[in-house]
């Protein structure tokens, strides 16, 4: 994939190498730690026992079908979601100087809603239609790769239209005025506008498949039996970490090749790419029937927010048993905002290091790209039982069965996600502000904290603000680590979607909407203060 | 025939200017001189349709192209645009810029046109490179090529050549009288420094707090040497 501008490595501030030194290796052993354990596992479980070996990795047809339309189901919403993040996106972005802007953070505040308050919101609308049995049996629906297909898609829709808005966002409009000069609109888009947009939609779309394909939530509500929770019902008869680690690697070696395909687009725009922000309006005159897929995309998206929240005022209200939920859901709660809150703090000063390396256009890095983006390939179940593996060790002093495994978990999920945020604000900085502090010659520790940490500042609470939120609705690794005697809202809610009374859903899905929407008003809040000092710093790449 | 009429154009507050006039001949070279910042691009951006006057009018051929409620789209405008920066399109080869702007053309005529514009320029050798494999001369030329394939009855263009060295602008230069010489075409041409619109320019306007004066009126059409 080529690079847009000619390569321009700006010059970035000396890091205090200490903070790398005692960071990065607490990254690799939170990662590669379980990982490494489960491989050795497997390795020996292959030499002691071949024939149960083979007989695993061999599929049973059951499986084949099970990998394949697991695979047919990511591929449709990521389709799905791709086109309509394209089409609602590129309103977004033709709006850039008035609305747009506004549209394009509330996508961003929606895109780590939890699966389950989705599945709830949507449950309950098809129930009260008549298309599904009832909000408490959706396992029993008739179409359950239609109704996963049509949920997922719905809960991927935010990520797929601020991923878009973005990558129309990073093309250089001299460039595209260039063509429209020359030939008419319509031509302008489909020849430059999208082809220079399509690194980040392709890097975009390859881990948006990859991330449907780990992740069994929805499915699993509405009973479309996916493969990641084949290995979680694997493990949950068999207890052998190696025999969950062979059946998985089929679909690791789908979602590996994915993500390693994918972060090498992602790395030219977040390396190369200039993020500058000029004011200009993208006025095009397109075709009738694009016009019409743009407003029905956006509309969709403004329908499922406004529905959401609706859906679940509406059941709340009608719902008799909700002091009781919340009561009962209060010890759930404080663990859900333990664990969230650890694992954000504890990921940050992680994430930052990392961040550190993958902007660095050194041959080093690629290694780093590979060691950050390999884990969002992991199936979540996976991830569960290689710490268990890992950390399940006998001692006085075991982590095991406390709360940091969860928060290990979260971390081991989301960390990277944070290090890319953070890198694509580092690259965003205006070197010359850089330069301008290290003149005076101050102490780089004193440059780090006083410059060079309110610029990025922006950035780090986006990146604190996700971690946190996509925490809340951890499901695959959490429930094989929660230690016992705990459980977590989404857990829980999870199971009430099963089994529970449909008070008790609703009043824990708003309980989780509420924690969910405190968390990212406030990180959007703190963004914008951020912004605002950065741009009195006068943070206007040249 | 540009006719500029009693344009006016700001951003929210601030006013860039008001009530311009100004009219560029067929097949006559302007050239516009002025401070940083007062209007030059924007003037240029309106006429190729890519801005709104927020009042007055534009009119080319005798055809109205702007007013602040009508909007003739860029591309219908004949004009061809060279920007400050060569802005080529890195997914294409040289040979597919150049090309991009003849899509409504045969195959074979497409290919003379072609032909004839590398062999003019004198980078026949780079048509099948890729923008990030040619000098950032090479790049300008290109996005000129680019900007007159077409044959486009109005060239506009906007400092092609500040960021390059002195050589390579005298060669540029003699490139840009050769097209003017050959093409039917007239040309807006903006800079900073009048060494360049003395060579260039049949007729020279200081921009300046807002209103355009006439410098000078260089009698031989074309321009020479
Ligand atoms: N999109 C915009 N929004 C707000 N102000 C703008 C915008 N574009 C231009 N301006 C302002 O309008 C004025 C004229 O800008 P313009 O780019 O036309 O100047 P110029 O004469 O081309 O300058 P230079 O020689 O530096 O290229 C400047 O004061 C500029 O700040
Ligand atoms: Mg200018």
């Amino acid at each position: 994939m080529m690079s847009h501008r000619p390569s321009c490595s700006l010059p970035l501030p000396e890091w205090p190498w200490i903070l790398q030194a005692a960071l990065l290796p607490i990254f690799l052993l939170l990662i590669y730690g379980p990982l490494s354990a489960l491989l050795i596992d497997t390795l020996g479980f292959i030499i002691t026992e071949p024939d149960r070996a083979l007989e695993i990795l061999f599929l049973s047809s059951r499986r084949i079908g099970l990998l394949l339309q697991s695979i047919g189901l990511s591929a449709a919403v990521t389709g799905t979601v791709i086109a309509g993040g394209i089409c609602a996106g590129s309103l977004i972005w033709q709006w850039r100087t008035g609305i747009g802007r506004y549209i394009f953070w509330a996508a961003l505040l929606l895109i780590p809603l939890p699966f389950t308050v989705h599945a709830l919101t949507w449950s309950t609308l098809l129930a009260s239609a008549g298309i599904l049995p009832g909000l408490l049996a959706p396992q029993q629906s008739v179409h359950p790769w239609l109704i996963s297909w049509l949920v997922e898609s719905i809960a991927f829709l935010p990520l797929g239209i601020c991923l878009s808005t973005l990558a129309f966002e990073l093309v250089d409009p001299d460039r595209i005025e260039a063509a429209r000069v020359l030939c008419p609109d319509p031509r302008v888009f489909s020849r430059i506008v999208l082809p220079l947009a399509s690194p980040l939609l392709f890097a975009g779309a390859g881990f948006l498949f990859v991330f449907c394909l780990i992740d069994y939530t929805i499915p699993s509500i509405y009973a479309a039996n996916v493969y990641p929770f084949e290995i979680f019902a694997e493990f949950s008869t068999s207890y052998l970490p190696a025999a969950a680690f062979l059946l998985a690697l089929p679909l690791l070696v789908v979602t590996v090749a994915l993500v390693l395909l994918s972060q090498r687009p992602l790395k030219s725009v977040i390396q190369d790419s200039m993020w500058t922000r000029r004011e200009w309006q993208p006025e095009f005159l397109l075709p009738g029937w694009f016009v019409a897929a743009q407003r029905a995309a956006l509309g969709i998206f403004f329908l499922q927010a406004v529905l959401v929240i609706a859906v679940l005022v509406v059941l709340a209200g009608t719902s008799a048993d909700l002091a009781t939920t919340l009561l009962l859901a209060g010890p759930d709660s404080l663990t859900t905002v333990a664990v969230c809150l650890g694992a954000t703090a504890l990921s940050l000063p992680i994430a930052l290091a990392l961040a550190s390396r993958l902007v660095e256009k050194k041959r080093i890095s690629n290694a780093w790209w590979i060691a950050a983006t390999i884990p969002l390939a992991i199936p979540p179940p996976l991830i569960g039982i290689s710490m268990i593996g890992f950390w399940n060790t006998p001692g006085d002093i075991s982590l095991f069965g406390t709360l940091a495994m969860p928060v290990f978990a979260v971390m081991f999920r989301f960390l990277p996600l944070a290090a890319l945020i953070i890198a694509a604000q580092l690259r965003a900085v205006n070197p010359l502000l850089l330069d301008a502090a290290s003149i005076f010659g101050r102490s780089r520790v004193t440059n780090f904290l006083t410059v060079y940490l309110p610029l990025i500042l922006p950035g780090i609470c986006i990146a604190a603000a996700g971690v946190f939120a996509f925490a809340i609705g951890e499901l695959g690794a959490t429930l094989l680590v929660i230690p016992p005697g705990h459980s977590t809202l989404t857990i829980r809610l999870y199971n009430y979607l099963h089994y529970g009374s449909s008070g008790s859903v609703a009043a824990l899905g708003l309980m989780m909407t509420g924690i969910f929407l405190a968390i990212v008003s406030t990180g959007f809040l703190l963004v914008r203060r951020g912004l605002r000092t950065s741009r009195i710093h006068g943070d206007k790449p040249a | 025939m540009i006719e500029i009429r009693n344009v006016s154009r700001h951003y929210g507050t601030v006013r860039v200017f008001s009530g311009l006039s100004l009219s560029i001949p067929d097949r006559k070279a302007v050239a516009i001189t002025g401070p940083s910042g007062c209007g030059k691009t924007t003037l240029l951006r309106l006429i190729a349709g890519l801005e709104r006057p927020d009042s007055g009018e534009i009119t080319i051929a005798g055809r109205l192209a702007s007013s602040p409620d009508y909007l003739l789209a860029p591309s219908e405008r004949s004009i061809g645009f060279v920007f400050q920066s060569p802005a080529l399109w890195p997914h294409m080869t040289v040979r597919e810029n150049i090309l991009f702007g003849l899509w409504n053309l045969p195959g074979s005529a497409r290919e003379d046109r072609l032909i004839d514009l590398l062999n003019t320029a004198h980078i026949s050798h780079l048509a099948h490179r890729y923008p990030h494999e040619i000098s950032g001369g090479e790049a300008q030329r290109v996005a000129l090529l680019r900007a007159i394939a077409p044959r486009p009855r109005h060239l506009l263009m906007d400092e092609p050549l500040s960021n390059l060295d002195d050589d390579l602008r005298e060669a540029m230069i003699s490139l840009i009288i050769t097209i003017m010489d050959q093409e039917d075409i007239s040309l807006v041409y903006v800079s900073h420094r009048r060494d360049e619109t003395d060579q260039i320019a049949d007729r020279s306007y200081l921009f300046r707090d807002g209103a355009l004066r006439e410098v000078s009126e260089v009698p031989a059409p074309g321009g020479s040497s």
